[in-house]
């Protein structure tokens, strides 16, 4: 089954171009990565996916839900209120973490459960401490964001997405804020996942772990998607010289 | 000292006036002040236009001159208009007030609304709550915490601001002290005025304190 379907995607700001003609369809339990040069359109086709931002043409079907659909040469989006529904079963993390800083680790988490699902807040917190300790963090619950390493601060973003429980997760570069040493533990955090068969689609500059998680890897270059395949192949033997260089050139740093 | 207890009894019957137009102003154009500032960041250019144009009026005039438009203005115009209602000298006073200190708020919290980080918006949005939702839970706890001290700065200013009302005879603690020093021919009636404001003044400084305290559990 499908759980995402993006067709034909297409993206402009100003006169450049940047997602071309995207392509991508994402089974449920299904983790892929998205690599690619700076600049591919690898963050503009996640915030399309997520509606952060409006893709011109083309469709994206979440879930089985139609939530863009192309009409006459350009792409409608469901209305608000129905949009902000379906949208709840994805998920999304961002490079900055974008914790809420005047609210506590524990308010981070609830506040959405509490807010869009009405659920009751000591259900919700509860099934918060439940998530902080599955990020190793129940210790962190009374903490506010400006106490937190960065590694600390990403997890606590992972948990908060998992607070509202969607079908998949969607991650833009979630360790290239943080120093080196940190990067560890926010990948293991979400090897855990891809374990429980958590539907992701991630972009990542460290081969080493789309290698590891990923069941496919995308290859994203000027707007579109290039190549898709197993890590293995991809990474290992791409068929484009495109990527190979641009492998070859991650290895060289 | 007889006579400093005698002035204070007197000068401190126009405490009352100063005091309710400090408070009564407050409450209206904080709010006011907050709506205002989603006109200037609306998308809507007619609206947006008019609010620029009040915003620049009122911040590029005397308040001195807003508060006698108000009064002696307004009342002219209503009489040239054959309208028999007269607005009163302290509800022309207040709306003077009202619509000066809106305009400052305003551009205050406006100010504090763009820099709240767009990733704060996003993050909300993912979440999928409102756009009401995310104006009350998250930009604006941030939002009066950022701007804070200047908001401050205003609400000091506007307890001297007050002052200004005695233009039109309305008869706060200002007025009064005028009218005993050109009665008694005194200096004393300004100290006990200087120590009126003083006091008032300390009271809010301590308040905006407590205010800035409580709201240092976090950092943006
Ligand atoms: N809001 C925007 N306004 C104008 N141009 C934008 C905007 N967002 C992205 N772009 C442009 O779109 C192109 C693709 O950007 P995008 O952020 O999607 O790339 P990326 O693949 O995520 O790169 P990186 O690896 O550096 O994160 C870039 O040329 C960028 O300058
Ligand atoms: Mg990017």
């Amino acid at each position: 089954m499908n759980m995402l379907e993006v067709k034909h995607l297409y993206k402009s700001f100003g006169t450049t171009d940047v997602l071309k003609d995207v392509n991508l369809t994402l089974e449920k339990g299904e983790v892929l990565a998205i690599i690619g040069p700076s600049g591919s359109g690898k963050s503009t086709l996640l915030r399309c996916i997520n509606c952060l931002e409006r893709a011109e043409k083309g469709d994206i079907i979440l879930d089985n839900i139609p939530i863009a659909t192309e009409k006459d040469g350009h792409t409608e989006y469901l209305k608000e209120d129905e949009l902000r529904t379906a949208r709840l079963h994805l998920g999304m993390v961002f490079q900055n973490f974008n914790l809420f800083p005047h609210l506590s680790v524990l308010q981070n988490l609830t506040l959405a459960p509490i807010n869009v699902d009405k659920k009751d807040p000591e259900q919700a917190k509860s099934e918060a401490l439940i998530l902080l300790e599955k990020v190793g963090l129940s210790e962190k619950a009374d903490s506010y964001p400006f106490e937190l390493s960065g590694g600390q601060a990403q997890r606590v973003a992972i948990a908060r997405a998992l607070a509202m429980d969607p079908d998949m997760l969607c991650f833009d570069e979630p360790t290239s804020a943080l120093d080196p040493e940190l990067t560890g533990e926010v990948l293991a955090v979400i090897k855990d996942l891809a374990k429980e068969h958590m539907t992701m689609l991630i972009v990542t500059h460290e081969m080493g772990f789309a290698k590891e998680v990923a069941t496919e890897v995308c290859f994203m270059d000027n707007g579109i998607i290039l190549e898709r395949g197993k890590p293995q192949e991809l990474l290992v033997n791409p068929k484009e010289e495109r990527i190979r260089s641009f492998l070859n050139k991650l290895l060289s740093v | 000292m007889e006579e400093f207890a005698r002035l204070f009894l007197e000068l401190g019957k126009g405490l009352g006036i100063t005091l309710s137009l400090f408070g009564l102003t407050l409450a209206c154009s904080i709010p006011l002040g907050f709506l205002g500032s989603q006109v200037s960041l609306s998308k809507n250019k007619p609206i947006k236009f008019i609010y620029t144009i009040y915003l620049t009026v009122i911040r590029g005039t005397p308040l001195i001159l807003q508060v006698v438009f108000m009064y002696f203005g307004i009342n002219i115009i209503l009489i040239k208009l054959g309208v028999d209602p007269r607005i009163d000298r302290y509800p022309a006073a207040l709306l003077a007030f009202i619509i000066n200190y809106t305009a400052y708020f305003s551009e205050i919290f406006r100010g504090g609304i763009q820099s709240i980080n767009k990733g704060q918006y996003e993050a909300a949005s993912v979440l999928g709550l409102t756009k009401r939702a995310t104006t009350m839970k998250i930009v604006i706890p941030q939002v009066f915490k950022i701007v804070m001290p200047s908001l401050g700065n205003e609400v000091i200013t506007l307890v001297k601001d007050t002052a200004l009302v005695n233009i039109i005879a309305v008869t706060d603690l200002m007025y009064l002290t005028y009218s005993a020093v050109s009665r008694d021919v005194s200096i004393m009636p300004l100290f006990v005025a200087g120590i009126f404001y003083l006091a008032i003044n300390s009271l809010v400084s301590a308040v905006l304190k407590r205010i800035e305290k409580r709201m240092n559990y976090y950092r943006i």
